[in-house]
């Protein structure tokens, strides 16, 4: 994996956790999150609906990308967890600034465990996070700080 | 509609029994809460079964074991609320005058797949591709342990009072001859349990295995001719979550309050007035949270009101006397209807030395699953009365 000027690149055998979900923004050093936003009352949702699960709007919800900035609302950390991650990553509640309403399940990364402290703000950043059994290597959205001073790079149990 | 009632209500002991085939172990289960019924088996007219990861047909193949055929058979999958919605759908069958007398019926067994080399539960609860969350890291202890870890951070909770939950249920199934686990635990030895999910220790976790439960559903009026002591469904709510809901407000599963609240209004009864509360702790953290849900405390309350005792015998309301999921077990499917049978059997005060002393309101709190996204999937609220 390869981040050049908020282009995130893959290498052969590594592919995203979903297609289409990390977008360049130019001006931006990291890539953005592709949610989608409802036009009838602004709901984001992420992952992304076709329909507005908030106000069930019959309009189709229309593409949006995603400021990355969010707030640390829980945290826990997982000793024991499925084949093809490491144990003891953070496993975090993310309360996103573009929607309050809208919570992300993500890993903490770039962090030691006696940082972290609730309603930290966190920016997203892309990790691979577990090798599947066929050998494939998954890319996601992690969040690591946002204030560079309690940043410590390849802390968070993420494989690389 | 007809007002409905259980007359009979069986289960088998659950445990790790890998080599005893789903379909057995619902007929065993069915078997038994028709003995208590006292009907033929040729009298159920259909047969709603919850399970989530056995062979199709499963219903059917419990029918197979009692030897009924050639009636309508439902197989009902909704995660581990699975079979309360088939509980639900068997209400709604004698209340709609569909039907006369039906089975519901749970059953799970979870053990059969570790033998066969699979991944203990993870791949039946969360498949891979299925939940973005869970690829991505979420694990059943880490969506309890992020609610824990929140209401810690809101009310001031302790780990302590989540594990007294764990000390109160293992206390509760050490006199449930149908317990998977029957043993007791100080609150060190929960504490000090491997760490799985902090503060989640894997003595506040509910274990793998395996299960059955069953009851016979009839109308009100048909039960007074076949017992003395028909216990009647005041409510059978059931309710998927609501997008988001959760993530607004404190710390709580929206799902649950919502059904509750239809729940009491529809039994005409109001959480004061419950002897008995069988809840689904499948994490202790679950339980504590679901005591404000349900209305038995204040929000923000519920680390007092374990550390008080009145979630125990001697308390406000016994919760989890068979020492819940916990304890007596999670066998997905079967869960739901083991709740009820549970309660129904409190009811009818046959539950020896675990009884709760004059039982005669009683609720099953059994969720399950997401969906769609990370909402909480299903989560169903059941009232009984005597």
């Amino acid at each position: 994996m390869k981040i050049e000027n908020g282009e995130l690149t893959l290498e052969p055998g590594e592919r995203t956790i979903r297609p289409d979900i990390f977008v360049k923004v130019a001006g931006d050093e990291t890539p953005h999150l592709l949610a989608r936003q409802c036009q009838d009352c602004g709901d984001i949702s992420f992952p992304p609906f076709r329909y507005c699960l908030k106000c069930n709007s019959e309009a189709e919800t229309t593409e949006k990308v995603l400021s990355n900035d969010g707030v640390l609302a829980s945290y826990t950390i997982a000793r024991q967890v499925m084949p093809g991650f490491n144990p003891d990553y953070i496993l975090a509640n993310v309360r996103l600034k573009d929607d309050p309403s809208l919570v992300l399940v993500a890993q903490l990364t770039d962090i030691k465990v006696e940082d972290v402290e609730i309603d930290m703000e966190l920016t997203m950043v892309p990790k691979i996070i577990k090798m599947l059994m066929n050998g494939e290597k998954v890319v996601s959205y992690c969040f690591r700080p946002k204030d560079p001073a309690k940043v410590s790079l390849g802390e968070g149990g993420q494989i690389e | 509609m007809r007002e409905v009632a259980i007359i009979g209500a069986g289960m088998i002991k659950f445990g790790k029994n890998p080599q005893y085939p789903a379909a057995a172990m619902g007929g065993d289960a069915a078997k038994a809460a028709l003995e208590q019924a006292g009907i033929k088996p040729t009298r159920i007219e259909a047969t709603f079964c919850g399970n989530i990861g056995n062979p199709p047909n499963l219903a059917q193949r419990v029918n197979g074991e009692v030897g009924v055929t050639g009636i309508p058979a439902f197989n009902h999958e909704n995660a581990c609320a699975s079979s309360s919605a088939a509980f639900r759908q068997a209400v709604l069958s004698v209340a709609n005058d569909v039907h006369d007398y039906v089975l519901a019926v749970g059953v799970e067994n979870m053990t059969s797949h570790i033998e066969m080399g699979f991944a203990s539960a993870g791949p039946l609860v969360l498949p891979h591709g299925a939940n973005i969350e869970a690829d991505n890291g979420m694990l059943m202890p880490g969506v309890f342990a992020l609610l824990g870890s929140r209401h810690m951070a809101e009310f001031g909770t302790t780990p302590e009072q989540f594990a007294k939950v764990a000390v109160k249920n293992h206390k509760h199934s050490a006199l449930n001859p149908y317990a998977h686990y029957q043993k007791v635990f100080t609150l060190e030895e929960v504490l000090e349990s491997r760490m799985v999910c902090d503060p989640l220790t894997l003595l506040q976790c509910c274990p793998i295995g395996d299960g059955a439960a069953a009851v016979v559903v009839t109308s009100a009026e048909k039960a007074k001719k076949h017992t003395t002591k028909p216990v009647f469904v005041a409510a059978s709510v059931l309710t998927s979550g609501l997008y988001k809901e959760s993530a607004e407000g404190p710390a709580r599963i929206e799902t649950c309050v919502r059904a509750a609240n239809e729940a009491y209004e529809t039994a005409g009864v109001g959480p004061e007035d419950l002897n008995v509360v069988e809840l689904h702790d499948c994490f202790s953290i679950h339980e504590l949270v679901a005591y404000e849900d349900l209305g038995l405390c204040p929000k923000g309350e519920g680390g007092r009101f374990i550390e008080e005792g009145q979630s125990g015998y001697g308390g406000k309301v016994v919760v989890n006397p068979s020492g819940g999921l916990l304890c007596k077990g999670h066998p997905i499917g079967a869960t739901g209807v083991a709740q009820l049978v549970e309660v129904v059997w409190h009811l009818q005060g046959v539950c020896g030395e675990r009884q709760v002393p004059d039982a005669k309101v009683g609720l099953t709190h059994n969720g399950g699953g997401f969906g769609p996204g990370n909402s909480p999937g299903a989560m169903s609220i059941t009232i009984v009365k005597s």
